[in-house]
């Protein structure tokens, strides 16, 4: 009888967590990681859950291939493009990231994923319609790749121009290039982003070239490692786009298979977290939330609107610096975390961030030996992280060494450290508030109708500052805050997706030739659509001459003028007018399949002992009321364990929720409610 | 600490969380309203090369915060919206809070004519807070010839129509009658007023957002933070310059002029003088103005914003300054001295359109000038940003592709210039070439960086582009360029970078010719192709020093034979 057990496994900087759900209940495990070798840490997690029974599905969010693309490591790459092309990859888009600065790091220039001296042109030219003026040169490309090969480059990625329109030379090159060099990994930019702008698209087929043969070994090994505890488990791995895509580790990898284009697992960890957010959206019925996942060196943001997640606008979709033009979720990171160092400049400026502590030797208050400042300090500081916590549910807090580092930093004593601590805190929310408001306020979202969600070690702590800020409704705190993205795994659905260039006018298209056009894209998947999967088909339109599209839903692909109405509906209302006579442009169609996760939930918990203590807490509270001017105030807090609340508890702040991997702050003026499947909301008084 | 906290500090430059939370909130307005022009837009340089602004402007004509493309169309926005206000004033008309008005007149705070402005007011209690306003480059005005590459200009008249604050919505409607009048003396009439038509939209959008912020904080309390924005801007500015030993700074350079009348190598001298914790740019000893050559500099728009944005990114760059509000409030310890009847401060009606090369010799000079005191910034000549238009008929309708090719930037302390990027004041970017022959009939054969071209030095010049493009219909050709005879200049015993170059290759020959670097509206056959060759960055210091890895590293990437 086949379980129905699923893991969901994260890897984190500091710890490894998996998470086990069948229908017998709930089970987790917290591991160190081991950055040397990740697969074993894994195996200790999967073997500390204890499961005699083997798994059904083996569900894993990676920060790999991010890890790879930040610190711009990988196998060595070449580029074999159309002839006059070679450093479109170099020049890129021709902007400069920062403008008001001479010196500056340009990435693609001074970390190029494929140096000059691998880049490679041949004769070869397609023209806009996707007609041949030159045919790809056999003799040259064979050539080159040999040369590459004799040269020591390990992966080649292959670029021509409008191949989005005609994939045939690339996939020629790549089969000569294969057959030069058997033991090289090749990628096409037709197979990795077959879309228009040459740029992005060839650049983000060299780095999916560059990362490729590391991932592949990765994978490998976790499936070698995992299949030391349970034969023929097979992979399932979250994509950039939220959805889960199996692989199936028993064959060699085929054409679109996340081992051929595994530049799409680029933000495969903060995506898994952005599908627990969108659970939490199902489980309240609320629309529009923002989920917050603060970890230690950065916080993830992600944003749900009308109760799902959405893909970033193609010009944001960037990794590192670089731009990857990939199916890819809103979110957005900032290097705003829990071990972020604090510092005054000699402006008097203060500063969160970028830089962090990291996990060695992390805050002050860790011992480890730390001495700058960091917002977990400043917690420490103020009295949000008492000393009764632990952290990571194993590492006790040392208060004084938190004291130190801020009387040292900001040569200051008494009174003086609480304040700046107050004022880092208040720095931090503002910071994250700044990047929310961004991804929302800034794009329609009334802040009186979204609630955050609150994850991550140090979300819970600073969510209440960050939705007084926004402004925002309520704060939402899920159970097991500290395993977001590993139960974010096992709520997400399984998801395929294609992409098809159309680039006709829609007054052009007969209705039967729309219907063939999906049909077309629906072959592209990889795989058959498995029972009970619910279908989404999409259209990119613009009025002719506009570079960006506005996409819509079509129900029928048959009703074009249907279709066409709904685009200068859209556009009004993305963009404030409409041009009801004007031609449409046909850009691309998209065709998906989903597969929902079968619904479960963390078992609430309450009614054990019902212990509570106090300690002395500083907060930021306004003068008068309405006042938004906020002064120091010290005052007492309530500290009380999660594992203790019933469901309809109600706290008035301050409270401080301890839990084992995450620490919960209500403020004065806040309630938290317990919820009846286990979660926090926590809500103003006056709103 | 708690007091700062709540009021800021005037003394420190420090600033209140709010004050930083409320200029976020313009600031992301500021980006939202770009974004929305960008996304709706028709011509490829707005929606690809970023050829656009946008921005927030107090109502005392003070920029309060920027959306994130090119510094020179930002920048200006609060010249546009003092031009509006003043121009109707001068006809005894008042500001109507319902208007979206136009304006492009070089000689009331916009740039050039091709670059038109939308702005609308912003109101509180029914007064005026201040103004949202976009600004974009337009591929066709008008002018005598199609484009906006206009070499032959008799006087600013010649450069297209002209816009003084045109209103083409009052009271919420669209005027007709105003729009007929664009569409009527402009080529691509469709696409200029679709441009336009999402800069107005851009604007309203602008406008309720405005009203967001302000039902949120209230007028006093906005008024209150923008004044401290631009207070704690100014003071770090301040700080800066009187960190700058006190002295004249000097450096001249020259523009090529124009080949075929004799006006050439034309003068252009910035002299900084560094008092206290103020600067004086004083730009006495450039060339008189060109009568009727579009190269004239608008004081207001193209000088000014020249010298300012440049000082800027040497004296606050943003990579030491992450933080810094980007307000006006830094521009005030500066005074801009130019000459009236100069290249660099023309009279009316002279003609400006071609203002665009000049302005980045301006910039480049106030690199230059300050090199001995403040070596760790400064970096080697840097290459101009060239604009080439070809133009032509298919199917009946006029088409017109304005391609704008980036610069490269001289060497600087630490780092090799960078390589085929836009420089300085400006950053645009190109359009993809999988865009341009999607849209144009144009094939671009060649973009690649130019081997042999850089400056040497211990650290290079970045290598500016070659870019081959072929028209498949007959068709006309304009070119814009400059620094075809005088080379970006190596700093502290680094070599001079290459000169730029245009070439033409007729149909079906091996051979090319060289061109000057302004060409008006030529006649090209189909099939000719159009080489353009950026030039190249200056090196810093002496090339003896330059490491040898890096050397065998250009070696090997082919960038230069030995």
């Amino acid at each position: 009888m086949a379980s129905d057990i699923r893991i969901g496994v994260d890897i984190g900087g500091t710890f490894t967590d998996a998470v086990a759900v069948s229908s017998e209940g709930i089970r987790i495990a917290k591991v160190p990681s081991n950055p040397e070798n990740p697969g074993q840490a894994v195996l200790a997690a999967v073997e500390a859950l204890g499961l005699e029974e083997k798994p059904a599905r083996f569900l894993h969010g990676t920060t790999l291939v991010t890890n790879m693309i930040l610190e711009r490591k990988g196998a060595r790459t070449g580029f074999i493009t159309s002839d006059g092309m070679r450093d479109i990859i170099h020049i890129g888009r021709h902007e400069r990231p920062l403008t008001y600065a001479i010196q500056q790091e340009i990435p693609q220039q001074h970390y190029p994923p494929s140096p000059r001296k691998w880049r490679r042109t041949v004769p070869e030219r397609v023209g806009a319609s996707g007609e041949v003026i030159v045919a790809v040169d056999e003799g040259v490309v064979r050539q080159q790749s040999a040369e590459l090969a004799s040269e020591g480059v390990e992966a080649i990625a292959v670029g021509f121009l409008h191949s989005y329109l005609y994939p045939d030379h690339e996939r020629k090159a790549a089969q000569w290039i294969q057959e030069e060099a058997p033991k090289i990994f090749v990628s096409t930019s037709s197979e990795v982003s077959p879309r228009f702008r040459e740029y992005e698209r060839f650049l983000t087929t060299v780095w999916n070239a560059r990362v490729a043969p590391a991932a592949a070994a990765y994978l490998a090994d976790l499936a070698r490692e995992i299949n030391k505890r349970w034969t023929s488990i097979q992979l399932t791995l979250m994509t950039s786009n939220g959805g889960l895509e199996e692989i199936d580790m028993a064959t060699e990898a085929v054409f679109g298979d996340l081992r051929r284009t595994p530049i799409r697992l680029a933000l495969s960890g903060p995506a898994a977290a952005g599908n627990a957010v969108a659970r939490v959206s199902q489980d309240f019925d609320l629309p529009n939330l923002v989920g917050l996942d603060v970890g230690g060196t950065s916080s993830d943001i992600v944003v749900v609107r009308a109760g799902r997640l959405h893909e970033a606008p193609q010009e944001e979709r960037k990794v590192g610096g670089y731009r990857l033009q990939i199916p890819m979720l809103d979110l957005h990171s900032i290097g705003a975390g829990g071990g972020s160092l604090v510092y005054r400049d000699e402006f008097g400026t203060l500063h969160v961030g970028p830089h962090s502590a990291g996990a060695q030797p992390g805050p002050a208050c860790y011992g480890n030996g730390g001495t700058q400042p960091t917002v977990t300090d400043a917690a420490v500081v103020v009295g949000r992280l008492p000393s009764s916590v632990l952290l990571g549910g194993q590492m006790q807090i040392q208060s004084h060494l938190a004291h130190t580092a801020f009387a040292r930093a900001f040569q200051t004593a008494g009174e003086g450290v609480i304040h700046a601590a107050l004022e880092v805190l208040a720095l931090t929310e503002a910071n994250i508030a700044f990047a929310i408001r961004e991804r929302t306020v800034a794009r329609g979202l009334d802040p009186n109708e979204l609630a955050l969600v609150a994850a991550g070690g140090a979300g819970p702590l600073v969510a209440c500052g960050v939705a007084e800020t926004l402004e925002l409704a309520e704060v939402i705190i899920p159970p097991r805050p500290g395993l977001l993205a590993a139960w974010g795994l096992l709520v997400a659905p399984d998801r395929r997706e294609a992409t098809l260039t159309v680039l006709k006018l829609i007054q052009e298209i007969k209705p039967g030739e729309a219907v063939n056009l999906f049909e077309t894209a629906y072959r592209k998947l990889s795989q058959a659509p498995p029972v009970g999967a619910e279908f989404r088909q999409a259209a990119a339109l613009r009025y002719l001459g506009q570079g960006f599209e506005v996409e819509i839903t079509v129900v029928d692909p048959a009703d074009l003028e249907g279709m066409a109405l709904q685009f200068h509906e859209a556009h009004e209302h993305e963009y404030g007018f409409s041009i009801p006579h004007a031609p449409i442009e046909w850009v691309e169609l998209r065709v998906a399949w989903e597969v929902p996760a079968d619904q479960w939930a963390f078992p609430t918990s309450g009614g054990a002992h019902d212990e509570t203590e106090t300690h002395k807490l500083w907060e930021l509270r306004p003068e008068r009321t309405g006042a938004l001017d906020r002064i120091p105030a010290q005052t007492e807090a309530v500290t009380v364990h999660r594992r203790t609340l019933s469901p309809g508890a109600m706290l008035n702040g301050p409270h401080i929720i301890l839990e084992q991997d995450a620490t919960i702050f209500v403020p004065t003026g806040w309630q938290a409610e317990v919820t009846t499947n286990g979660y926090l909301r926590i809500r103003h008084h006056e709103r | 600490m708690s007091d700062e906290l709540r009021s800021g500090d005037p003394l420190t430059g420090e600033l209140t969380l709010q004050d930083q939370v409320i200029y976020g909130a313009l600031t992301t307005l500021a980006r939202e309203v770009g974004h929305r022009l960008k996304r709706a837009a028709y011509s490829s340089l707005i929606r690809e090369s970023d050829d656009y602004g946008a921005a927030i402007v107090s109502s005392g004509f003070e920029l309060l915060a920027e959306a994130e493309t090119t510094p020179l169309q930002m920048g200006p926005l609060a010249g546009y919206c003092q031009g509006v206000v003043d121009t109707l004033s001068e006809y005894g008309e008042a500001l109507d809070p319902s208007a979206v008005y136009l304006h492009n007149d070089p000689y009331r705070g916009a740039t050039h004519s091709p670059d038109i402005g939308a702005i609308a007011p912003l109101m509180a209690d029914g007064e005026l807070f201040g103004f949202v306003g976009t600004a974009a480059h337009h591929v066709d005005i008008g002018a005598a010839v199609p484009g906006t590459c206009i070499i032959k200009a008799h006087d600013t008249f010649s450069e297209g129509i002209r816009l003084l604050a045109y209103p083409v919505e009052q009271g919420g409607k669209a005027i007709p009658a105003a729009w007929r009048l664009i569409d009527s003396n402009v080529r691509m009439p469709g696409l200029v007023s679709g441009d336009l038509r999402a800069q107005v939209a851009a604007c309203r959008w602008g406008q309720r957002g405005f009203e967001r912020i302000l039902q949120r904080y209230g007028i006093k309390r906005l008024r209150a933070a923008t004044a401290r924005l631009l207070d704690a801007a100014e003071f770090q500015m301040r700080e800066a310059i009187r960190e700058l030993p006190d002295g004249r700074y000097s450096a001249t350079g020259y523009l090529d002029g124009y080949e075929d009348s004799g006006e050439v190598d034309i003068k252009i001298v910035v002299t900084l003088d560094v008092r206290d914790d103020k600067m004086t740019i004083d730009l006495t000893g450039s060339a008189p103005q060109l009568d009727h050559a579009p190269i004239n500099m608008p004081f207001q728009g193209t000088t000014d914003m020249a010298v300012l944005l440049t000082l800027r990114m040497l004296m606050l760059p943003e990579t030491e300054f992450p933080n810094l509000p980007h307000n006006a409030g830094m521009f005030r310890p500066m005074t801009i001295v130019a000459p009236e009847g100069s290249i660099v401060n023309p009279t009316f009606p002279a003609p400006t359109i071609g203002r665009f090369c000049g302005g980045q010799m301006v910039a480049n000079l106030v690199v230059r000038a300050l090199q001995d005191i403040l070596p760790e910034r400064v970096c080697a000549g840097c290459s101009t940003t060239k604009a080439v238009t070809f133009a032509g008929q298919q199917d009946g309708e006029s088409w017109i592709y304005m391609d704008v090719t980036e610069g490269a930037y001289g060497g600087m302390q630490g780092q090799d210039g960078h390589d085929a990027v836009d420089v300085l004041y400006a950053n645009t970017k190109n359009n993809p070439i999988e865009d341009i022959e999607t849209h144009y009939p144009l094939r671009v054969e060649r973009y690649e960086l130019r081997e042999d071209s850089a400056g040497t030095g211990q650290w290079r010049g970045g290598y500016g582009p070659l870019r081959d493009t072929r028209i498949l219909t007959d068709g006309f050709v304009s070119v814009e360029g400059d620094g075809f005879r005088h080379a970006p200049w190596g700093l502290k015993g680094g070599e001079d970078g290459a000169t730029g170059g245009v070439m033409i290759f007729e149909p079906d020959e091996e051979n090319g010719r060289l061109l000057p670097s302004k060409i008006d509206n030529m006649y090209v056959r189909a099939g000719t192709m159009i080489r353009d060759l950026c030039p190249s960055g200056g090196g810093y210091g002496p090339a003896e020093r330059r490491p040898e890895e890096a050397h065998q590293r250009d070696i090997e990437d082919g960038l230069r034979a030995e």
